[in-house]
């Protein structure tokens, strides 16, 4: 019973069936009603006219029987009357009734009084008990004198009893064709109407963490349904990005991990096999193996708290030129060796407010990447530019080999070009690390890839000094 | 046998290196991909162990560039990418055999030989010549039930003679095969260790084995 199909079902068909049920009542009684109306006034129809044949002569009240009219009281007639005197004396009583009487009522007022009476050869009749005043013959009429008169007039009921009948045959075989059809009819309306919400729940439930590129299709989708199938959508995407990102994560932790532990198995084997393989080189191999992966290990973990924005703030007055000078000095004879050349454009005068060690860790990483992956030759733009309330730095270098699919991956953790071994210092923990500090630090970080086939690092929302002292209200 | 190394783990390459030859097996070894293609276009190897992530070219395209010049030397690929993905392209690209870092030594060793002998058509890893009979994973010689104790060179040249058994071997053939780049080899190296080789067999049965063919080679059979 728990699912919405079932429940509207049960409700719907309640209160159809409700509706149905009172619908047929009233059919019912209103149509007795108005027969039974109907019946009375033909009754008091008759009535009058067996009143106009009644009246007063003499002080004697006398009824003027007319056969042309009288059919229907006849022998064997299916109406019937009878006339008393207030005193319950007969006047005149149809013939139609042969022996029997019609029992006598004195009604208060002229209002008639209607009965239903079973006769002794078993027919049903209605009768209307009348109180009246006979017309008087205006030479008779004594002063004051008012006589009054009793009509009992009945006719069978048989024929009304009869539609009455047909009408409730007709209502209940009206309500038992419904009470079939409308519970068949409420099922297929349900199924066809909810069927959008159907094939949504199909298609969700066969989403799950294999399948999430699956998305909800929305074509024919009802307005309601299309917000939900549309952020369901939105979610997917979302999740898929997220479930790709951790497993490309995991792939990338594996694969680090797997060349430094082969080395060390291979020398560990090697030495086990062949004692005398050992010497101070290969300890010292190992010593670093352990370091580099002890490396890893502390890039992971500073790379976490970084993530969980653990890292604590002090912020400062920086020279950005010196303080950027500085670190490039200390690649200078990488730079060197590889003939590089770094030109700095960045204002003397500029000073930016920052965190020392926590914007050291991003602009030496940057340099860096720069000065291990342009190639040689290669000219490496650093450049600082203030605009209103804010400075961006940049960073350029020639990556001939990087394509617009690398630079959507940069900053993922461990990611490295595929293909190709980048140099050994790097594990691919630099960039999502410095990404996670620049966001700790409020700042923006971005790579782009230029029509020159130049890399270009974007570090904007810098905040200068002047920001500090003056800042806009 | 004579192998190619290409892996830019300085450290693995040479431990992988020095294992092999400790196991009597030729090694050349290339730390980038540049170099180990041409090493590979060059000199006439048995395997090639490949890293599919190197400096330079990498693997998967050094392989292709092996396969295209229609060289048959089998290539196993040794690398820390361990998806299926990864494995099927390497396979399907023409590696010979697919494993995963970290491994044992032994089993690359297992996996070097069992690629060698498919290169020779012989599955059998006994090579059994006449009274002569070499358990090629024991590196284990007999002659007439006499052990024959060899030195490393010398048991891979005899392997390399038994496996081409009733064939005239070329002095370049045996030198390609098995001495490296890293082995300066003198003009008359191969002559000495068939000399050697020869001397430690007669001692378990004179009758001669080992065949020269003046101007061509030498060629081991029963005649």
């Amino acid at each position: 019973m728990n699912t919405i199909r079932k429940r509207l079902s049960f409700n719907l068909l309640l209160a159809i069936g409700a509706i149905t049920l009172a619908t047929g009542i009233i059919v019912y009684f209103w149509s007795k009603s108005s027969l039974e109306n109907l019946f009375n006034t033909r009754l008091l129809s008759n009535a009058d006219t067996l009143i106009n044949l009644t009246e007063v002569d003499k002080s004697r009240i006398e009824f003027e029987y007319e056969n042309e009219i009288m059919h229907n009281y006849r022998t064997n007639g299916s109406e019937f009357f009878e006339i008393y005197q207030t005193n319950e004396k007969i006047i005149a009583h149809s013939p139609s009734l042969g022996n029997l009487h019609l029992p006598f009522i004195l009604p208060d007022s002229n209002e008639p009084i209607y009965n239903n009476l079973k006769l002794p050869d078993g027919r049903i009749i209605k009768t209307a008990t009348i109180r009246y005043s006979p017309r008087y013959e205006d030479s008779n009429r004594k002063n004051n004198e008012n006589l009054e008169a009793v009509l009992v007039i009945g006719s069978d009921r048989k024929q009304l009893d009869n539609s009455l009948a047909a009408i409730k045959l007709v209502v209940i075989g009206c309500g038992a064709l419904l009470f079939i059809a409308i519970p068949i009819l409420v099922n297929f309306i349900i199924k066809r109407e909810l069927k959008p919400l159907q094939q949504l729940a199909d298609q969700t439930s066969k989403i799950n963490v294999n399948t999430l590129n699956l998305r909800i299709t929305a074509n024919n989708l009802p307005d309601e349904l299309l917000p939900i199938a549309t952020r369901l959508n939105e979610s997917l995407a979302r999740l898929e990005q997220s479930f790709e990102h951790e497993r490309r994560f995991s792939s990338y932790v594996a694969h680090e991990l797997r060349t430094p532990i082969a080395e060390l198995r291979a020398i560990a084997e090697l030495i086990i096999q062949y004692p005398d393989t050992q010497t101070t080189e290969t300890d010292r191999d190992i010593l670093n193996i352990a370091l580099h992966l002890e490396s890893i290990i502390q890039k992971l973990l500073t790379l976490s708290r970084a993530e969980r924005a653990e890292l604590q703030i002090n912020t400062e007055e920086i020279n950005p030129l010196q303080f950027i000078s500085n670190i490039c000095q200390n690649y200078e004879k990488k730079i060197k060796r590889r003939n590089l050349s770094i030109n700095l454009k960045i204002p003397p005068d500029l000073t930016l407010v920052a965190d020392s060690t926590l914007f050291k860790s991003i602009i030496t990483n940057l340099i860096e990447n720069a000065v291990d992956y342009a190639p040689e030759r290669d000219e490496i733009t650093i450049e600082i530019n203030s605009e209103n309330s804010a400075s961006t730095f940049k960073i350029s270098n020639t990556a001939r080999d990087l394509t617009q699919k690398d630079i959507d991956h940069l900053f993922d953790r461990f990611w490295r070009k595929d293909t190709v071994r980048s140099p050994s210092s790097h594990i691919g923990l630099g960039l999502p690390l410095t990404l996670s500090i620049a966001r700790i630090l409020g700042l923006e970080l971005s790579a782009s890839l230029n029509s020159n086939s130049k890399i270009v690092f974007t570090l904007s929302n810098l905040k200068t000094v002047a920001d500090e002292l003056h800042p806009v209200s | 046998m004579r192998v190619l190394i290409v892996e830019d783990s300085t450290r693995l390459r040479e431990a992988l290196s020095t294992y092999l030859r400790r196991n009597g097996l030729a090694v050349d070894s290339a730390a980038d991909g540049d170099d180990g293609l041409f090493l590979a276009e060059t000199n006439q190897y048995d395997v090639i162990i490949l890293d599919l992530m190197l400096p330079g070219i990498d693997g998967i395209s050094i392989l292709k560039s092996i396969r295209k010049s229609n060289n048959k030397t089998s290539v196993l690929i040794l690398t820390a990418k361990d998806s299926i993905n990864d494995r099927v392209l390497g396979l399907e690209t023409g590696a010979d055999d697919y494993l995963v870092k970290p491994f044992a030594l032994e089993e690359l060793l297992a996996r070097v030989k069992a690629l060698c002998r498919r290169a020779y058509s012989d599955k059998n890893t006994r090579i059994i010549i006449g009274d002569l009979e070499i358990d090629t994973v024991a590196r284990k010689v007999t002659r007439s039930g006499k052990v024959i104790q060899l030195q490393p060179r010398e048991y891979a040249l005899l392997e390399y003679l038994a496996r081409r058994r009733g064939h005239i071997v070329t002095r370049t053939e045996i030198e390609e095969h098995i001495y490296s780049d890293e082995n300066d080899v003198m003009s008359n190296s191969v002559d000495s260790a068939i000399c050697v080789i020869r001397r430690k067999l007669a001692e378990a049965n004179p009758a001669p084995i080992i065949h020269t063919h003046r101007g061509l080679g030498y060629e081991l059979s029963i005649k």
